[in-house]
């Protein structure tokens, strides 16, 4: 098993799609957060969870 | 949203355990920056230790950096989660008696340190010192922390979870994850023990630990009160929820690669090393969109700079934030790091970082909650305004005196003449010529002390003004709604696999980096090259971590012409294989000691261990005299050794069951070598003698030193 991981850090082929795994997921999670419809209007929403707390009672 | 249920209910919030906690960071941040100003002044005059073990630099630095991190920060982190996620789940606490338990236990676990530090419980690994009891107590007091939190988390009333509690599970995630990996250790007494990790294992995950020290403990939760006070402050929602949402990713995805940049040019792997310098430099957009995000934050309301002391000091937190996250990939690209690099360059950063980012957040943060928890007015917004201007100019001080310091002597030490020499062949011409920065440091240590205590009355002076300190209670609607939404947002409804998919994002770069190294030893040991150290320096090396002198000389040659021509070839990764842990430092404040062994006579060493004037005329080093009066623990040198042994260091049996005999023998004739050149007679049981026996080890265990010519440098 360790030989095998061993061997698999030296394959650059494999690096390349770590990386572009990676890439990927930045641009997943960007389209996701940015380009979904009806997505900028509930995340205003949850950008003003901090400013509505409720009522304080005396 | 689909609100299906929405009713009002009422909610009392335990701000009780937030105003101890507020309290208790206050008190410990006058410790930390106390501690710091005089091992500042330390630097600059070295007399200031008095000659106490106790108060010298080597015991002194610890104690500040943990004071500082752990402590001071460590308090402000829980005063402000502790606020700030009740307020946002519209929930108290899961537990009263959890939170009580985190207080007291945190704060025994700080007077813990506060005792064993000085006394020199230490080790020897940066920022992670504490000797195991203490480390398996702040694993306890962590869990119960996490129970306490993620219990708040499943009995919420508002299901979305707000950005800033993204960062805090982040926080209390991995911070786990690095304190056990790198607390892994097998104790030899009752308050001492060895890592398993040794050399370069220990190394990288030392700085695995250590960078992400900084990355978890100091940046994410800050960030996450950030997104929770500013908006606050301000009274306006964050400039963007959704590049909050990038930000977060992005974090946690490529900070923890990031460690190897402190190992630059060292024997660390070179794909290793490359690794952390890219992820560095990768680090600086989601910091930057943070800060970025944070700032724009105030668009329209700049005019508040003006006016409210506490956005002041969020505002110049937040530069100093993007400051200091500029300069952190910038050292880590190699060329800089090449001058930086064990500097005091990398001191003004940490602080720029420390003061501006955390100590203003911290500060901002307090004069915030203080006049809620008390239910009064500020007693003067113009003192906290005159603490703001002397904190600012302090750091400002520190900062530029630091800067220039470093690149000074960073590039004194790399200086050579036309015929290929050392311009400055003595070391200690590097370090008087930058003696005058280290006073201006400490006087910008003291503008920010003074700046605190005015702080201090200003927050004395508010809470004897009031007259009514209770928990607050608030009616809040109940946000139960029936579908968690779509995407992303069910995610951030969903507390368990949001935990899960951020350790995730934490593991993929811990294991990438760490595992290979891990599986070093299985090729090195088969060429290992290197006698491991007798009983005796067992001893000296326990003594040199003990004093703490790894916090001023490190053990690593890097491969440059200025360092191979000053120090030796440059150190190898066999050389430290048994080093369990490692000391290659990270600070340059005197030589590297890689090859020190045999370059001077044992007096020698024994006159620059009672006074370094005698042997270095101009050395700011502190006078070690009571290593001549302490006895050497020759009686658990069998423990410490089979201890070494049990982890893998190539001591036979015999080696074991006689450790203290062959001590006493070495022991002998080192004294009698003292002796023979002309320094007192009868030290053989003296701590002196081990000390002296480990400096002459160093650089001397290979059995067949390397021919010159096959030295490489790299720069």
């Amino acid at each position: 098993m360790s030989g095998f991981l061993r061997q698999v850090y030296t394959d650059t082929d494999l690096t390349a799609a770590g990386l572009m795994i990676f890439f990927g997921f930045f641009m997943v999670t960007l389209v996701w957060v940015y380009l979904r419809k009806g997505a900028k209007a509930h995340y205003e929403a949850m950008g003003r969870i901090p400013l509505n707390e409720g009522d304080v009672c005396e | 949203m689909n609100e299906t249920i929405s009713r009002l209910e009422e909610v009392t919030y335990d701000d009780a355990i937030v105003r101890k906690f507020l309290l208790a960071c206050m008190v410990f941040a006058g410790v930390a920056f106390a501690a710091g100003l005089l091992a500042a002044l330390q630097l600059a005059f070295f007399p200031l230790n008095m000659e106490l073990p106790w108060l010298t630099f080597g015991r002194l630095r610890p104690l500040h950096t943990n004071a500082a991190i752990f402590a001071f920060a460590g308090n402000a982190i829980f005063a402000g989660i502790y606020h700030s996620t009740q307020r946002l789940l519209k929930t108290r606490m899961y537990s009263d008696r959890l939170s009580a338990i985190h207080f007291w236990g945190w704060q025994l676990i700080i007077v813990a340190a506060a005792i064993s530090l000085p006394l020199g419980f230490s080790q020897g690994k940066e920022y992670a010192e504490l000797e195991w009891p203490i480390d398996i107590a702040i694993t306890l007091i962590w869990v119960i922390f996490a129970v306490n939190f993620f219990g708040t988390l499943a009995i919420r009333r508002e299901k979305h979870m707000y950005v800033a509690l993204w960062f805090y599970i982040a926080t209390i995630v991995t911070v786990a994850v690095l304190h056990i990996v790198n607390s892994i250790e097998i104790p030899w007494s009752y308050m001492n023990s060895y890592p398993v990790w040794a050399g370069v294992q220990d190394a990288l995950v030392q700085w695995w630990y250590g960078h992400n020290a900084v990355a978890f403990f100091l940046t994410t939760p800050f960030l996450g009160l950030m997104y929770y006070y500013l908006p606050k402050a301000a009274n306006r929602p964050v400039y963007s929820y959704r590049l909050s949402i990038i930000h977060f990713w992005g974090l946690v995805f490529i900070y923890i690669w990031a460690g190897p940049h402190h190992l630059l040019y060292t024997s660390l792997p070179e794909w290793a090393q490359t690794l952390g310098m890219i992820f560095s430099i990768m680090l600086w957009a989601p910091s930057w969109g943070g800060m970025i995000n944070g700032l724009l934050t105030l668009r329209g309301a700049w005019h508040l700079l003006r006016t409210d002391p506490i956005i002041k000091f969020m505002v110049a937190a937040l530069t100093f934030y993007g400051m200091a996250t500029f300069e952190g990939p910038l050292l880590s690209i190699k060329s800089v790091s090449a001058i930086g690099h064990y500097t005091d360059w990398i001191v003004g950063h940490v602080h720029a970082g420390a003061l501006g980012w955390n100590g203003f957040l911290s500060f901002a943060m307090i004069y915030y909650l203080v006049p809620k928890l008390w239910k009064t007015k500020l007693y003067s917004d113009r003192l906290a305004n005159v603490h703001f201007w002397l904190g600012f100019l302090g750091i400002v001080l520190y900062y530029v005196s630091m800067v220039a310091a470093g690149i000074t002597q960073g590039l004194m030490w790399k200086a050579i003449g036309p015929e290929g020499q050392l311009v400055y062949p003595d070391f200690v011409e590097t370090v008087v010529r930058i003696v005058p920065l280290y006073w201006a440091r400490a006087l910008g240590g003291a503008f920010f002390l003074g700046g605190f205590m005015v702080m201090c009355y200003n927050v004395y002076r508010t809470i004897a003004a009031s007259t009514e300190v209770s928990n607050e209670t608030v009616r809040v609607r109940n946000t139960r709604y029936s579908s968690a939404g779509e995407g992303h947002r069910a995610l951030e409804g969903m507390v368990t696999v949001f935990s899960v998919l951020s350790l995730i994002a934490i593991l993929v770069g811990s294991v990438i980096e760490i595992y290979p190294t891990l599986s070093l030893h299985s090729y090195i040991a088969k060429t290992a090259n290197i006698d491991p150290y007798s009983p005796l320096e067992i001893a000296g090396r326990d003594i040199y971590i003990r004093e703490g002198c790894y916090v001023c000389h490190s053990q690593q040659i890097r491969p440059m012409v200025s360092e191979v021509l000053r120090y030796g070839s440059p150190s190898t990764m066999e050389e430290s294989i048994y080093d369990h842990p490692f000391q290659w430092g990270s600070k340059r404040t005197g030589p590297d000691l890689a090859r020190v062994g045999k370059k001077y006579p044992d007096l020698w060493h024994f006159r620059h261990m009672v006074d370094p004037r005698s042997v270095v005329e101009k050395s700011i080093m502190p006078s070690y005299s009571w290593l001549v009066k302490d006895k050497t623990d020759f009686l658990s040198l069998r423990k410490k050794v089979s201890v070494l042994r049990n982890l893998g260091v190539p001591y036979s049996p015999e080696q074991v069951a006689q450790a203290d005999r062959l001590a006493e023998e070495q022991a002998k004739s080192v004294a009698q070598a003292i002796h023979d050149q002309g320094g007192p007679e009868g030290l053989e049981r003296r701590e002196i003698v081990a000390l002296i026996a480990y400096l002459q080890a160093l650089g001397q265990k290979e059995k067949q030193p390397r021919p010159t010519d096959q030295v490489t440098v790299k720069e």
